[in-house]
């Protein structure tokens, strides 16, 4: 099993779409495993900078109460 | 590549924020399972974050709508927005789409994930969900429009359908449906001048491999009404769609539009010159085979002039004469007598020939079923 396939199996991939990745021949399901953590990579970041720029106007003696609210 | 293949693979190289043709290696996966893995991959990405939106979607609900909209396009943006959509009561959300600029609104959507989504769009006023998707046309985003229709209300896709001009995005956005039970749907609503427009746009953005892929999906009815459309085309346009058919091995969504024509429109098409040629009878005749229609072949045949059923014959009792055993056994015997019962003298003893050494048992089945119908005499002497 590719290190990506391992990764997102990890990270809690639904059963079903591991199943598809793995049915592949090795190298095309690691290909898709890639790509698939590509862009849950892609997708984190681009949440992220949004709460971040949320959190800017935030005034900034509320801002660890409101970081600690939303993300726990 | 098949169409909807390339359909399919487009919808999850967006997903996957990849170039278009990044992900063809997956070319000749099942389409059901390629589109089921989307689906999940697309709710895994939104899980990754649904905690989040639901406490934003939370904090905006104490915020006066107004001010939330404010807070949306200048703070958060549309990927959050859509999120925070999904997570807000449908009626809270309806409010905030309302006081958003429809640019902004039309992103927001880009972003929403389909299966938490549902809901909303289909609660969204028709004024608003009409707006948004005037601007998605202006965006070429056609594959978000296809997810609009398949969840909108009934009265809202009226008024979409109302407005859209072009036959180019009717014929894509019709692609990217992921239900495509809901095409007879859309294409009812559509005027005559609009469907008229999807079929002068599938020649001028050689769109022709997703309107004939597109046909296998459609009421005989709608089939019928746009074949004949097709067919007024001219035989310019005829002889390109066989081209097209015959690369793309679209051969039986073509069958089947021609047998839903009027019967003038049939002769017209199974006729042309183009369907003379050996390259494109011998795609004609394996793609049959590969897909067992020939129900929908036979039907045509006895149609032909002499000049094309000559051809016809010639690789059906040639190259493809292996298949004549997957007819005799899989055709309905009536369609398979109007094909014998078709075939001139000079082509009786070169078809006897062909069976005997390829479907014998199959032809003595099918004989014995047919064993009073005069269509075959010839035959059955030819064969003794």
């Amino acid at each position: 099993m590719s290190d990506s396939i391992s990764t997102l199996k990890s990270k809690g991939l639904p059963a079903e779409a591991m199943a598809f990745i793995e049915s592949l021949p090795a190298d095309q399901g690691s290909r898709l495993a890639d790509a698939v953590l590509a862009a849950l990579a892609t997708k984190d970041t681009r949440v992220e900078k949004a709460m971040n720029n949320a959190l800017n106007v935030v005034p900034g003696p509320f801002r660890r109460p409101v970081k600690k609210m939303l993300f726990g | 590549m098949h169409i909807e293949t390339q359909a399919e693979l487009l919808k999850l190289s967006r997903l996957l924020e990849c170039e278009e043709n990044a992900l063809d290696f997956l070319d000749g996966q099942d389409l059901g399972q390629l589109a089921a893995f989307r689906n999940t991959v697309s709710a895994f990405f939104y899980g990754q974050h649904q905690d989040s939106y639901q406490r934003l979607a939370g904090i905006s609900k104490l915020v006066p709508t107004g001010a939330s909209a404010k807070l949306a396009t200048s703070v958060l943006g549309s990927v959050l927005a859509a999120g925070i959509a999904s997570e807000l009561p449908a009626e809270r959300a309806i409010k905030l789409a309302d006081k958003l600029p429809d640019d902004f609104l039309a992103k927001l959507c880009i972003h929403l994930e389909p299966s938490q989504s549902r809901d909303l769009l289909s609660a969204m006023p028709d004024k608003i969900v009409a707006r948004v998707a005037q601007t998605l046309l202006s965006m070429d985003e056609h594959i978000t429009l296809a997810r609009f229709v398949a969840v909108i209300q009934p009265s809202a896709l009226q008024a979409i359908t109302a407005t859209v001009n072009s036959g180019e995005a009717m014929v894509k956005i019709a692609l990217y449906l992921e239900d495509k039970s809901k095409l007879d749907t859309l294409l009812e609503l559509l005027s005559e001048e609009q469907q008229r427009a999807t079929v002068k746009a599938a020649t001028e953005h050689e769109l022709w491999p997703a309107v004939l892929s597109l046909n296998g999906h459609v009421n005989t009815t709608l089939r019928g009404r746009m074949g004949n459309m097709v067919a007024e085309q001219g035989d310019a346009v005829l002889s390109h769609l066989i081209e097209v058919a015959s690369e793309q091995r679209l051969w039986t969504n073509l069958l089947q539009a021609v047998n839903a024509m009027d019967n003038q429109h049939q002769q017209n098409v199974v006729n042309l010159e183009t369907l003379r040629k050996a390259p494109v009878m011998e795609s004609l005749i394996s793609t049959v085979a590969e897909e067992n229609s020939w129900d929908e072949l036979l039907d045509l045949l006895p149609l032909l002039d002499q000049a094309h059923l000559a051809p016809a014959i010639e690789v059906l009792t040639g190259s493809q004469a292996a298949t004549l055993a997957q007819a005799l056994e899989s055709a309905h015997d009536s369609k398979l007598l109007g094909l014998f019962g078709h075939l001139p003298d000079s082509a009786i003893p070169t078809m006897a020939a062909a069976i005997k050494a390829n479907a014998a048992s199959q032809w003595q089945a099918f004989a014995d079923r047919n064993a009073d119908a005069h269509e075959i005499e010839a035959l059955k002497t030819a064969l003794n």
